[in-house]
């Protein structure tokens, strides 16, 4: 099942617009911006998300038996199917794990790599042993597969116990890619939201 | 572009919690060496807060995200309008990361790009998350604690480079104290001690300032003014206990992780030797966290014994129930044998005082 893909373009636009307003991009030589913006221009006209990359099949399969030697287990397809549209991102608090650096040719490390996550996730909380294969975490939770069911569940970080189970891998990673573009639960697509906050009980001593 | 990513001056009463937050940091010590007195953990103190370890089942998934994302926009916003909070903002991550906070986002900023022929665009970035001080999972017995306060949060660098968590203290301060002490907790109220950086940031600076000259100068080429005193002399007692480098999370915090990849290897899929694994890795960890924490803390489920001593020196308050303006002063550094003597008793009572709104 393809993820929304209206998502994955805002991201990917954020991550340029980020980019290209960046310390790091003002102070490139002026061949190497030209060079990057046509590169930037050129995944977008093939389709692709500039930023945003997708896993492509040898890093996926490297990945796999990795898995499968470091931790004992075999990597779902729901897993690969995901990596294979959107490689991993990290904004706004919100990681989405993705191929290890060591199993792509670039071997460039551009954010948290699934197999190094859960080996330092199940080391140090030894209740995620061979239950949850971790996808990725934020601020407030943890988002893995229930390894037993293959069930995507969001997970109390604190506690490590299951907070909301979702219907499909997809609709987890859907929903953090809401998160990490701002979008919340019934928020409609237009109109102003200057109310929103008050709806949601914006109060500092609710707790 | 998402609805999020539109300026907007922050609430008022955020701001004002804003200010509360940067004083009562600033009440915790007005002694700077207290920022070097672990080296480990340089800048951070454990605060002994009562509270009740529960599962908070009050609050659906989405609402809790709602709640959550909404206060933290509004208080990314306010802590770069405050003005020392932009200064140390600018400090800690950067003009980008500042302009990211003045959108309510997290901030980010970008360290490298890489292309090649055939190879899509990607970007590494040093990545931030909001931590919160008492977590979410902890009920307070105090009232002048409140989860959902910026008091309560702190901005930490959560940036990974593949099994290299140097960059990570975030998560480091979860495994190893806030995971070892809410595991397995009774389900009454109990000691826990929760890490407290003395700065809205951590790490509060991404390179080193041998004076204050140093660090104005640096302020100046940001177009920023100088810190307040206090500021300034935290975070030059910052930059000495870190070595003038930008601090990484010592390597023996990661070994955990490596003795479970060995471990791991080797075993079969043989269920009493994975059971064995996992009371292995779950003695590692409270090893490591009974070496800081204080006698009567709860690790697994356990207190600590009355005669349990500390290995290791991290400052420790305790977050008084009772607002009370007066802080008392820290204790003189002691210096050495004594110097490595845990605080048995809180010495320095910082009040939180933030206004409920």
């Amino acid at each position: 099942m393809p993820l929304n893909t209206r998502y994955l373009q805002e991201l990917s636009e954020l991550f340029v617009h980020d980019l290209k307003w960046s310390q790091y991009y003002r102070k490139l030589p002026e061949h190497e911006r030209h060079n990057l913006d046509d590169q930037i221009a050129e995944e977008a006209s093939q389709g692709n998300y500039p930023l945003l990359p997708g896993g492509n099949e040898e890093a996926l399969a490297r990945l796999s038996e990795a898995v499968k030697n470091e931790l004992n287990i075999l990597l779902p397809s729901s897993i690969t199917d995901i990596l294979r549209q959107v490689d991993g991102f990290v904004e706004n608090g919100v990681s989405l794990y993705g191929i290890d650096a060591e199993f792509r040719d670039d071997q460039f490390e551009s954010g948290p790599g699934l197999l190094a996550e859960n080996l330092v996730k199940w080391s140090h909380f030894t209740e995620l042993i061979r239950k949850y294969l971790l996808l990725g975490d934020s601020d407030l939770w943890f988002f893995a597969l229930e390894l037993e069911t293959g069930r995507a569940v969001a997970l109390q970080r604190s506690t490590l116990k299951p907070k909301h189970y979702f219907s499909t891998v997809e609709e987890m990673v859907d929903d953090m890619m809401q998160q990490a573009l701002g979008y919340f639960g019934n928020e409609t697509d237009d109109g102003e939201d200057e109310t929103d906050n008050t709806a949601t009980g914006y109060q500092f001593s609710r707790n | 572009m998402s609805r999020r990513a539109q300026p907007s001056a922050p609430r008022p009463d955020m701001v004002n919690a804003v200010a509360d937050m940067l004083r009562n940091l600033e009440q915790i010590s007005n002694d700077p060496a207290i920022v070097g007195r672990c080296p480990e953990l340089p800048g951070v103190v454990l605060d002994k807060v009562l509270g009740t370890c529960l599962d908070r089942d009050g609050a659906e998934y989405a609402q809790v995200n709602r709640d959550y994302e909404a206060l933290r926009v509004e208080y990314f916003k306010a802590l770069v309008a405050h003005p020392v909070g932009r200064v140390l903002a600018l400090l800690a991550v950067g003009p980008d990361g500042v302009e990211m906070m003045e959108l309510g986002r997290t901030p980010a900023f970008v360290r490298e790009v890489r292309y090649g022929r055939g190879t899509p665009i990607r970007g590494r970035r040093d990545s931030y998350n909001c931590h919160h001080i008492v977590p979410k999972s902890v009920r307070p017995e105090s009232k002048a604690i409140s989860v959902n306060h910026p008091t309560n949060f702190v901005v930490a660098k959560t940036t990974r480079r593949g099994r290299d968590q140097s960059e990570n203290p975030h998560h480091f301060w979860h495994s190893l104290f806030l995971h070892p002490q809410t595991h397995n907790a009774p389900a009454e109220p109990i000691p826990v001690y929760v890490v407290r950086p003395l700065f809205p940031f951590y790490p509060p600076i991404t390179e080193g300032f041998h004076t204050a000259e140093e660090l104005r100068k640096k302020l100046a080429s940001l177009g920023a003014p100088p810190l307040p005193e206090i500021w300034e002399q935290r975070i030059l007692e910052f930059s000495k206990a870190s070595k003038h480098k930008p601090y990484v999370v010592p390597k023996e915090f990661h070994e955990i992780t490596q003795m479970f990849g060995d471990l791991y290897k080797t075993q079969n899929k043989d269920p009493a030797l994975n059971q064995q694994l996992r009371s292995n890795l779950a003695a590692k960890g409270a090893q490591l966290a009974v070496q800081y924490l204080p006698a009567g803390a709860y690790v697994d489920g356990k207190p600590l014994p009355a005669d349990h001593k500390p290995k290791r020196t991290i400052p420790v308050i305790e977050t008084s129930e009772k607002p009370d303006p007066v802080v008392q002063a820290p204790s003189t550094p002691r210096k050495s044998r004594s110097s490595k003597r845990h605080l048995q008793k809180p010495t320095l009572q910082p009040q939180s005082t933030q206004q409920k709104v």
